[in-house]
This record gives C-alpha cells, sequence and structure tokens, in this order.
C-alpha cells in the first residue's frame, strides 16, 4: 500500500503545496498580528478594541486550519485524474486487492487531516503562549469538531466519487445538493418575513429573535460537543462504513 | 497453488459472451498457445478491446468462461494478475509521475517486481528516470510500458493496441522486444492491432474479429498458405463457384475475389491468375463477406 499512497501524495502535490502555502501564510500573519498587538502599531488598537481585535485573532487562528484541511479533498481530485488517465482500469490489472487500492486514498486523505489538525493545534499552542495566554478549551474543541466534520464530508465525497466517475457528475451532485438547500432555507426565511412583516415586527429584532438565535447556538456547541468528545469512535466508525462502500462501488464492473 | 509451468494454453476463450445497446461480442472462441503471440486482428469498434477488457475482468461478462495461465480469470484472478502485464494504446499514469516513482509504485505491488531490471529496460530504452512522464513523446511511454510490464517476470503480456500511432522506427523496436520477450518459452502475448504488417512479423497465430464475432482463427503461416486472390474479369467471374468465395470486390476492371482454399482453387481454376495475400486482405475481404460482392 505504500507505494499507492506515495502516488496519491505525489500526485496531488500541487493542490498540497497551494493550500499548505496559504495556510503557512496566515500562520504567519497570525504571529506577526500578535506580536504588533503585543509591541507594536496594534498595541494601542488591541487595548482599545479588545472584543474586535480578540474576533480578528480568532479568526486567524483557524484561517490556517480551514486552508491546510481543504488540501485533504486532494485525494477527491485524484479519483477524477485516475479515471482520466485510465489509471482505474490499469489498476484493475494489478494483483492488488480492491481494500488495498481504495484503502490507500483513505490513508492518503486520514495522514493529511490528521497532520492538518495537530499542526494546527501546535500553531495554536505556539500562538496563544506568544500573545501571554493559555490555549482555550473551546478552541481545542471547535478544532477536533471540525476536524471531525471535514473527515465525515471526506468520507461521503470519496465513494461518490468513485461511484461516479466523473468531476462534472459530482459538481452537478454538489449544484443539486446547494439548489436543495438554498430553495429550502428560501421557503424557510420567505415564511418568516411574511410572518414578520403580518405582524410588523420585520424591522426589530425581538426577544423571540435573541431565544431562537440562543436555542440555535445551545444547539450547536451541543454538536460541537459530542464531535470533539467522540471523535475516537465517530471518525472509526465513518471510517470503515464509508471504506466498505467506496470498495463495493469500485470493485463494480462496468460493462 | 497452480503451477506455472503445466498448462497448454496460455488464453483459452469460451463462448464469452457481452451485450451492449447495439454492440454484442458473441460467443468467442479462440485460444493462445504457451510460448507463442496471437495477433487479435480486427477494425476499429469490431470488439477487439471488449474481448480484452474482458480477459483483464475491467468489465464484466454476460456468459462465458476465460482460462489464462490455466486458472480462471475471475476465481484465481490475483494468482494469475502477477504473472500478467497488460500494455494500452495511452499510457495509465498521470503526467506527474516519472519512472522513479512508478518503481516506487510497482515494487510494492508486484512480488517479483525487480528494480534492477526495470533500470535496465530504462537505460537499454533512453527513458530518462526523473522526466515527468507529460513531457515524453508517445513512442518514449510506450517504451515505458514496456519496461513496466516486462519488470516483474510476467509470463503473458497483454497488448491492447500498443503499437497504434507509433512511428515505423520504435513500432519495430517494440516488435523486437516482443521477439527477444518470447525467446522464454514459457511466455505468451495477445497483441490486439489492426496494423497487421506488425501482426505479420511476429505472429504466429491469428484471430480476426469482425462486429462481435470471430471470422477465422489459427496458425498465420496457414491462413496466408490457404487463402489467395483470384484476379480476373468480370465474365470469368461468374465461373467461379459461390461457396468457394469468402466475398468479391468488383470494380470497373474486373473482380479481385477472396478464397479460403488456394490449393483447391488453384486446381479448379487453374485458367485464373491466383495470387498470395496478406493479412490485411484477408482482413478487408472478411468484413465485406456479408455483401458477398463489394467495391
Amino acid at each position: 500500500m505504500r507505494g499507492l499512497i506515495y502516488k496519491e501524495f505525489k500526485l496531488n502535490r500541487k493542490f498540497y503545496s497551494s493550500f499548505m502555502g496559504m495556510a503557512i501564510m496566515f500562520g504567519l500573519l497570525g504571529f506577526l498580528v500578535v506580536l504588533s498587538s503585543i509591541c507594536g502599531n496594534l498595541k494601542n488598537f488591541a487595548a482599545d478594541n479588545k472584543d474586535l481585535f480578540g474576533f480578528i485573532v480568532s479568526v486567524l487562528t483557524y484561517m490556517p486550519f480551514a486552508m491546510a484541511v481543504f488540501s485533504v479533498f486532494g485525494v477527491v481530485h485524484s479519483v477524477f485524474s485516475d479515471f482520466k488517465t485510465n489509471w482505474t482500469y490499469y489498476s484493475y490489472t494489478l494483483p492488488t486487492k480492491p481494500m488495498v487500492t481504495v484503502g490507500a486514498r483513505y490513508a492518503a486523505g486520514t495522514i493529511t487531516l490528521a497532520v492538518c489538525s495537530i499542526g494546527s493545534m501546535i500553531y495554536s499552542y505556539i500562538l496563544a503562549a506568544v500573545a501571554g495566554t493559555e490555549l482555550s478549551e473551546t478552541l481545542i474543541k471547535n478544532l477536533v469538531a471540525i476536524t471531525v466534520i471535514v473527515f465525515v464530508v471526506l468520507a461521503f465525497c470519496l465513494p461518490v466519487a468513485i461511484g461516479l466517475k466523473d468531476i462534472k457528475k459530482l459538481g452537478l451532485v454538489g449544484m443539486i445538493a446547494f439548489i436543495l438547500l438554498t430553495v429550502v432555507e428560501g421557503i424557510d426565511m420567505i415564511k418568516m418575513v411574511d410572518e414578520k412583516s403580518k405582524d410588523g415586527t420585520l424591522s426589530t429584532y425581538t426577544a423571540e429573535d435573541e431565544a431562537a438565535g440562543e436555542l440555535m447556538e445551545q444547539k450547536i456547541f451541543a454538536v460541537r460537543d459530542i464531535l470533539a468528545d467522540y471523535w475516537f469512535i465517530i471518525i472509526p466508525v465513518v471510517l470503515i462504513i464509508s471504506l466498505l462502500i467506496s470498495v463495493k462501488l469500485y470493485q463494480r464492473r462496468e460493462k | 497453488m497452480n503451477d506455472f509451468e503445466n498448462y497448454e494454453n496460455a488464453i483459452e476463450i469460451r463462448d464469452l459472451t457481452v451485450k451492449y445497446d447495439g454492440f454484442t461480442l458473441d460467443h468467442i472462441n479462440f485460444d493462445v498457445a504457451k510460448g507463442s503471440i496471437m495477433g487479435f486482428i480486427g477494425q476499429n469498434g469490431a470488439g477487439k478491446t471488449t474481448t480484452i477488457k474482458s480477459l483483464l475482468n475491467i468489465i464484466k461478462r454476460d456468459e462465458g468462461s476465460i482460462k489464462m495461465l490455466g486458472l480462471d480469470n475471475i476465481k484465481d484472478e490475483y494468482a494469475i494478475k502477477e504473472q500478467l502485464s497488460a500494455v494500452f494504446d495511452e499510457l495509465p499514469f498521470d503526467d506527474q509521475l516519472n519512472a522513479k516513482d512508478l518503481n516506487f509504485i510497482l515494487r510494492d505491488v508486484y512480488r517479483e517486481w525487480d528494480s534492477n531490471l526495470y533500470k535496465g529496460y530504462l537505460d537499454r530504452f533512453g527513458l530518462p528516470m526523473k522526466k515527468k512522464f507529460g513531457d515524453f513523446s508517445k513512442g518514449m511511454k510506450m517504451k515505458l510500458q514496456i519496461a513496466a510490464a516486462l519488470s516483474h517476470n510476467a509470463k503473458l503480456l497483454v497488448m491492447d493496441e500498443a503499437t497504434t500511432g507509433l512511428d515505423p522506427v520504435v513500432r519495430n523496436e517494440c516488435l523486437d522486444i516482443f521477439l527477444e520477450y518470447l525467446q522464454d518459452e514459457n511466455h505468451s502475448i495477445l497483441m490486439s492491432s489492426h496494423i497487421t504488417s506488425d501482426l505479420e512479423k511476429v505472429a504466429d497465430s491469428v484471430t480476426f474479429i469482425n462486429k462481435g464475432k470471430i471470422l477465422l482463427t489459427g496458425y498465420k503461416d496457414d491462413v496466408l498458405d490457404t487463402h489467395g486472390v483470384i484476379k480476373c474479369k468480370k465474365a470469368d467471374y461468374k465461373e467461379i463457384e459461390p461457396a468457394d468465395i469468402v466475398s468479391a470486390r468488383i470494380t470497373d476492371y474486373g473482380a479481385e475475389i477472396m478464397v479460403s482454399d488456394k490449393a483447391m482453387c488453384r486446381n479448379k481454376y487453374s485458367g485464373l491468375a491466383l495470387d498470395n495475400t496478406t493479412l490485411e486482405e484477408i482482413m478487408l475481404y472478411y468484413v465485406n463477406a456479408e455483401k458477398k460482392e463489394w467495391s
């Protein structure tokens, strides 16, 4: 499997280097901003605008991670380039079991995600140390939860890509999903605006809206906590299910 | 575990059938004897690639059985594939990879991969180790595929239009390599092509396919010896019995008639000129056999 994992990394080198490059860029920017707030031009701004500055720093903390995890989807991209080059047909002539051929992609994706996540944790720890603060539990939970979400999305995309065999079809699936989501959200939005305009509360932020917002926030945090606390169960379960589906789809021979 | 020495035919195909909309590979039967090259000839869309894909288990078949190296091609798939190499008309490796990468990938795949042998072939073919495949010419890409195919002691090469699109010099080099490969009696090659001149040079036996059906199969020399073309006037053409004719090409100047029993026709139609033929002509006349007369 080593050779096939190597192939994944080699094929996606440009993909990785673009996103990792942006991650490093945002990482350095984060350091500069924090250093500048301690002993540079941003010192006064940081002191006078604590909330805003805190928001900026938290965005800069997440940006390197976000950029890095996008590179994980290189393994999905390589599914399509393999179909384009007929590597997939060639792989059917090799004496490797489907679990090994498909598993190599999952291994490459999982290794990339693990490196990105651990790297981001280390970066956040160093950034916090430079800023003279401790790494917050919230930040760690958020990073772990996002890692699980990215893994779940990857675990969904890989079998779809292997089954569809065509990047245009995957794009079509993504577009249909996006349109459906937009339509559903749009209908909800229209209904809400219609009700609010009837009772005259359209231009005001009511106590009801605040309560609804808080409830939504609680739900999001609850999901985040589950993902962060049970990542060691969720990731293996999702991995096994996704891998088995992908192997079945890979084994499906055309006629 | 099968002993890869104890089999007579490298490939045995029985009643292979694959059905598509508008095309059917219809009960294909032929064998590739151990230690020989079989030329698999047919025009574009005849069913050569479909047959080869069925052989390699790339596509599902509807009926039939296939044995390779004495083993069933589905039940013993992985055992066969250790001893098998496939060579396609297009390089199936990404342009970003190079020969060094391919060595790293394939040595992990094949138990008997020989990196020194691979590097030896690369040196012999003048292929650079670190140049990306995207910068290779078509001839270099084909030689690379052949280098990879020959570097794990494969007993069987299956080639699908491998020499198509190559210039005559490179084609000749490739054919020499195949003949060298066959010096080991345990090695066999199935080579599909519509470049019949290549197959005339190297093939031991030939199989013609058209519209999903086998038209003819046999030893190349026997096929060439038994077939011939009678060239005569239109008036003389009417004297020839339809049962003796494969098909006839009628022009304004006369008729050219393919016969499948040259020796018999030479006696029967002694007044008519009977010439030797080529695999290309045989393919042409058999493809038009349904029409009987064509121009």
